[in-house]
């Protein structure tokens, strides 16, 4: 079996599991208001678990029976590149500031940062690039869609 | 006379300019490879939120059929399919940019394009209101019956494994529960989270998926190539224009019936217009070397797929895949429900929409044919350039249609769950096709049952025949993705 099939598998059943737990809490919650109703909010959850959890069992024994050797099998996991998990982070970074200074010096910092992690080397066409972005987007989302981004802290 | 109407009320400037832009951008999005339709749609619906909705849903449809125009002009001038859809078309298409004959390969992939766009066009405006009267008759149950069949789609948005997209449209079901019980209101997966209690909506999760996970996996791609030779003659002559507009009816006429059906995007309606070009050609040996039918039939194919997919939309409110399901977001989000009362209720709003379609045609045709060069070189624009832009707004899209930044952390979720998804070859489409359809699903079903019990599902000739229909269409589905290509179908899950 690959490796990657038993990640998966276990992925697959967390989330089952969850949702038969979270189905079966729901039904056991005695509200008059749900007696008169035949379809819960827990058998709904319930019935989508357990299709999952069968799903999830027959994708495991389904690669199982083709019986693929785990030492054999070439690694198939997911390497991100060090540069795509930098951009994630500064974008994650990006959301987290703006809650805390508002949206304009954040935009400023995140499209310097980014254009430098893609590959614009060149500080002065990153920095040009940067500022012409952050005047449009202020224009177009602030002043001409009035779209109102939190004001930060400060 | 509603249709006249609604073609008259396209010619202001507003809608003509909505319908440009749409063509436009659809166009851009079809050259620039990495970037799909439904991740262009879902980056821009939240900015197409500020306009009225006619003018959003014209901009929206055009982005969709633009993308399959657009994405002709790479795969012919460097071999690089803009879309998926235009796999084959490279095939041909290229073989013809090295013997000169570029210029003729792009205006039969024009051409084509241009009629069955057009014939697609003509068969929402013919069948789509009638189709709609049917859904009249329709009851919870029927359209429980008919969700259920929609979501067949599953199957052929499965890249390879029906395990991997059953589990990912299950999953998709499960992440449209979280929040509100909408009839009792009991809290569901929310483990005490005020954001998840509000739940989850359709923006931000399809532009995590999409958006930021196809910036995320496209940002580890290099500089394309670029088209500097001539493009030769434009106009093909005699026996070969005949040729290649006879292909083009044929795949015309694949693709329009095949768009009606959950599941067949355009790019397996033009892997198989090119299969059935080779099994009809009386020289099927010579495919691959530059023949116009092989590049005008997928073309056609997948414009015409793209373009009778409105009628399922438009009748019943039924997506036949991802960038559907997010136009389908985008009516919901103006309060209009696609069906039988919208025909009734909206008529200008129906009517201006469908004649836009013929308008944008004759704008594709118009922005494909002569500014080709153009598209050519932008096609090479690096996506280190792209990227942090299309990051940017794939921000304030998530943010912006409930002003909270609870949003942008689903959405960044959501795109690293898209990127290892499109990594480990798992398909996107039924996860979102779930999302979209689960609530209603589960409506209707609560309905049903409250109306009949289990039984009501399976007592009426309407649900029946919808039940019979999914485990047709269902086998069906099963053994005609055998025939296309892994690679394609595993691609196909983002269209």
């Amino acid at each position: 079996m690959k490796r990657a099939t038993i990640v998966e598998g276990a992925i697959l059943l967390v989330v089952s599991l969850t949702g038969i737990v979270q189905g079966f809490q729901l039904n056991a919650i005695k509200d008059p208001q749900r007696l008169a109703l035949l379809m819960g909010p827990g058998t709904y959850i319930l019935v989508l678990s357990f299709i999952l959890l069968i799903t999830a069992i027959v994708h495991v024994l389904m690669d199982y029976r083709k019986g693929v050797d785990i030492v054999s099998t070439p690694k198939t996991e997911i390497h991100a590149s060090p540069k795509l998990i930098l951009m994630i982070a500064v974008f994650a970074l990006y959301a987290f500031l703006i809650d805390i200074v508002g949206y304009v010096i954040p935009t400023v910092l995140f499209f310097l940062l980014e254009f430098r992690l893609s590959g614009v080397t060149s500080w002065k066409v990153n920095t040009l690039l940067t500022a012409c972005l952050v005047v449009s987007f202020y224009y177009i989302f602030i002043k001409y869609c009035e779209m109102v981004f939190p004001h930060g802290v400060f | 006379m509603d249709f006249i109407n609604g073609l008259i009320n396209v010619f202001t400037l507003s809608n003509l300019l909505y319908c440009f832009l749409g063509c436009l951008f659809g166009t851009l999005v079809g050259v620039l490879p990495g970037l799909g339709p439904a991740s262009a749609l879902a980056i821009l619906l939240p900015v197409t939120m500020y306009l009225e909705p006619t003018g959003s849903i014209i901009m929206l449809a055009g982005i969709y059929y633009g993308a399959q125009y657009g994405g002709s002009t790479t795969s012919i001038l460097v071999n690089i399919p803009g879309e998926v859809s235009s796999v084959p078309t490279c095939f041909d298409g290229y073989a013809m940019t090295k013997q000169g004959r570029a210029g003729q390969a792009l205006w039969i992939a024009a051409v084509g394009s241009f009629v069955a766009g057009t014939g697609g066009a003509i068969m929402v405006t013919f069948i789509g209101p009638g189709l709609a009267k049917y859904a009249l008759q329709f009851g919870p149950p029927e359209y429980f019956a008919l969700l259920f069949f929609s979501l067949t789609a599953v199957i052929s948005l499965s890249t390879g494994s029906i395990t991997k997209g059953l589990a990912t449209g299950v999953i998709g079901i499960l992440l449209s529960t979280i929040g509100l019980d909408p009839l009792t209101g009991a809290p569901r997966f929310s483990f005490g989270i005020t954001g998840l209690m509000r739940g989850l909506t359709i923006i931000p999760v399809t532009v995590g998926i999409f958006g930021l996970g196809e910036v995320f996996a496209s940002a580890e791609e290099g500089i394309r190539k670029i088209y500097e030779g001539k493009l030769g003659k434009m106009t093909p002559r005699g026996e070969e224009l005949k040729k290649g507009l006879w292909a083009s009816v044929r795949g015309s006429a694949l693709g329009l019936p095949l768009g009606v059906l959950p599941g067949f995007v355009p790019a397996v309606a033009s892997f198989m217009a090119y299969d059935i070009e080779k099994r009809i050609s009386k020289y099927p040996e010579r495919f691959g070397t530059g023949l116009i039918e092989a590049v005008a039939a997928p073309e056609a194919a997948n414009n015409a797929t793209a373009q009778s997919g409105f009628i399922p939309l438009m009748s019943f409110g039924i997506p036949t895949g991802p960038s559907m399901a997010i136009i389908l977001a985008a009516l919901m989000m103006y309060g209009l429900q696609p069906g039988p009362m919208l025909f009734q209720s909206k008529k200008m709003f129906v009517w201006t929409v469908i004649g836009s379609m013929y308008i944008g045609n004759v704008m594709l045709l118009v922005l494909n044919l002569p500014l080709v060069g153009m598209w050519a070189r932008i096609s090479k624009i690096p996506y280190k350039y792209l990227g942090p832009i299309i990051l940017a707004v794939c921000l304030i899209g998530a943010y912006s249609p409930r002003n909270t930044m609870f949003d942008v952390w689903v959405a960044l979720i959501g795109g690293v769950v898209g990127y290892v998804m499109k990594k480990a070859d798992w398909p996107v489409g039924p996860l979102i096709l779930g999302f979209l359809l689960g609530p209603l699903l589960e409506q209707s079903l609560s309905q049903s049952l409250n109306m009949g019990g289990p039984a009501i599902l399976f007592s009426r000739p309407i649900s029946i025949g919808l039940f019979l229909l999914t485990f047709f269409v269902l086998a069906m589905s099963i053994k005609l993705m055998k025939k296309v290509p892994r690679q394609v179908l595993q691609n196909d899950s983002d269209m």
